[in-house]
């Protein structure tokens, strides 16, 4: 009855296993819980575990099962969310100290929607402080290392839930993306990463970082592994009036595909062994049928610098809740005014610098020169994914110009960091839904990562893409080596 | 806004010095410390070459874009939807709660 899955199965392997009676719910969720502790012991990708609720969920779907009931789409599958998606077990801290202790009285729509789907909740992952970051440094808690190799970050501002889906199969790990952090991450720890079209999932119970940019997703170990997620948790939701009203629905075309391949996405900056692995993936697919178009999108090499004003104008906003009034941590303070300075005075470095910049873009004076033009070049930024998609169903470029590089290495100087983010912040400004996979490792044995771009809404082709390059190709089975041990 | 600015309505030529930091902290309502000022002071002058190049990217017949373009519902109707959240579950993350009330330090 219990015949565990190999570790670097698939959530949908995993869950095939249970549907069949092979596998004893409880049992693999008790392992899994085990290994996903022992990865945090080298990683420290865990803010913590949820084993009570884990094991009290796993009983009842087991319960389900044993009285015949037919299996949901998700039934007994592990998954943990991201420190900043609320849930009623455990803390949501966002990795700050200001929210230390924080417990969230309601659950991020997309987490009900999982666990009414079967999944079943077995932890929290650590990130950058408020998803602002992208090597999970600037977490108030801990750094989160790489389980490729420990001296490497793992990407972020997703860092853990990335290193937890590179050391052990069965489950998958929501993260969130403003400006890449699923998809950098997946990159730098060679797993699959989904940023759905704005809209596509509620942002219900994610805690706000960038409004226009934010969206939930899925870190998998594979793109069919994402398919299944987002059908469980995409939709409208009356608590997000941003969510989309239309339906996601898979691309079961077998025509071929046209596939662009922007100029812009191999400009200098990418290294060249990371734009070597991208061509010859490109190339695979070529080889199998689809069709490669070099396009133009003359608007990226502006992307990080539009996102930089953007986001941080967001920030400045939607972080002004953090007064130590209504919740979080309070600093001790005579007088209203320095009770909101002594409270905010906990924010860390980074999310301090954001909230500076951001009020600055926006006060009088400055804001058109600075806030209104970004949003101006954001429409033609936009435009420039409308043009190219008028002629191609997808693009494809690297995810992350650069492999994972040297903890430490980048944290003292901010816009180095930021410049990770070339790549990545792009479909967040337009909107669209993008996807790294990995496609290979590099000469120290590091993951590199393959971004995929669709129109807006079709994450059916974009999926479709995916999931035959990881028919035609075995990376994504690849369990990083300090991982959990075996299944 | 004391930020020796040459020409805010373009942004070129824009600075922080000390001063401005101050003030724009004083906007966020965030402290800061004054070792902490000479480096902000450096962050804001290479974040502000950093996005100046917005400018020969812009044009003026774009319309600015305030959120992702969406296919969303219609506005609902404007009445109130009460949510099923437990209200002492929410007071327990208050700093200082006596109910129904949050607790301050005197405004005046």
């Amino acid at each position: 009855m219990s015949n565990l899955p190999p570790a670097n199965a698939s959530s949908l392997e995993y869950w095939e296993s249970v549907c069949a009676g092979d596998c004893d719910v409880v049992a693999a969720v008790e392992h899994y819980l085990e290994v996903i502790e022992h990865a945090d012991q080298s990683t420290s990708a865990l803010l913590e575990l949820t084993r009570e609720s884990a094991l009290t969920d796993a009983h009842a779907a087991q319960q389900r099962l044993a009285a015949g009931e037919s299996p949901r789409p998700l039934e007994g599958v592990p998954f943990t969310a991201k420190g900043n998606i609320a849930t009623t077990a455990g803390t949501t801290t966002a990795a700050s100290q200001i929210l230390t202790g924080y417990q969230s009285a309601f659950e991020a729509t997309a987490v009900a929607r999982l666990r009414r789907a079967g999944a079943i909740l077995v932890g929290k992952t650590n990130l950058d402080e408020f998803g602002m970051g992208s090597s999970t440094e600037n977490s108030s808690v801990q750094a989160t290392r790489n389980p490729w190799q420990l001296d490497r970050v793992p990407g972020g501002s997703s860092g853990g839930a990335a290193a937890l889906a590179a050391a052990h199969g069965w489950g998958f790990h929501l993260g969130s993306d403003t400006g890449g952090s699923i998809r950098q991450p997946a990159a730098f720890c060679g797993v699959t990463g989904l940023k759905p079209t704005y809209g596509r999932v509620s942002r219900y119970g994610l805690l706000s970082f960038a409004s226009s940019l934010d969206q939930i997703g899925p870190l998998t170990r594979s793109a069919d592994d994402a398919g299944v997620v987002l059908a469980a948790m995409a939709g409208h939701d009356a608590y997000d009036a941003t969510t989309l009203v239309d339906p996601w629905r898979p691309n079961a075309s077998s025509q071929p595909l046209r596939i662009g391949v922007p100029t812009q996405f191999f400009a200098a900056g990418v290294d060249d062994e990371v734009a070597r692995a991208v061509r010859d993936a490109a190339a695979q697919l070529e080889a199998d049928g689809c069709e490669l178009v070099t396009v133009s999108l003359p608007y990226t090499e502006y992307a990080n610098a539009c996102y930089q004003v953007v986001s941080t104008a967001e920030v400045s906003s939607n972080l002004s809740r953090f007064d130590g009034v209504h919740y979080g941590q309070r600093g001790a303070a005579p007088d209203l005014g320095d009770l909101y300075a002594n409270s905010r005075a906990q924010f860390g470095a980074e999310v301090r610098r954001r909230i500076l910049l951001g009020t600055f873009v926006l006060s009088a004076g400055y804001h058109d020169a600075y806030y209104r033009r970004a949003l101006r070049v954001r429409t033609l930024i936009r435009e420039d994914f409308d043009a190219a998609f008028a002629g191609v169903d997808v693009l494809l470029g690297p995810t992350s110009p650069v492999a994972p590089f040297p903890l430490g290495d980048k944290i003292e100087d901010p816009l180095a960091l930021y410049a990770c983010d070339v790549l990545t912040v792009s479909a967040n400004l337009a909107g669209v839904p993008a996807l790294s996979l990995p496609c290979g490792l590099d000469v120290d044995g590091l993951p590199i990562g393959l971004q995929l771009h669709a129109a807006r809404g079709d994450e059916g082709t974009l999926l479709r893409v995916a999931s035959r390059y990881q028919e035609l190709t075995d990376h994504h089975r690849q369990l990083a080596p300090s991982g959990g041990g075996q299944g | 806004m004391s930020t020796g600015s040459q020409d805010a309505a373009n942004g070129a030529g824009v600075t922080v010095d000390e001063r401005g930091v101050r003030e724009i902290a004083a906007l966020a309502q965030l402290p800061v410390q004054d070792s902490e000022i000479p480096a902000l002071v450096r962050h804001f002058e290479r974040m502000l070459e950093f996005v100046a190049r917005l400018e020969e990217a812009d044009r003026a017949d774009a319309a600015p874009a305030l959120h992702a373009p969406r296919a969303a519902a219609d506005l609902r109707a404007d009445v109130p939807t009460p949510r099923p959240m437990d209200r002492d579950r929410m007071a327990q993350n208050a700093p200082d709660w006596d109910a129904p009330f949050f607790v301050s330090p005197p405004v005046i």
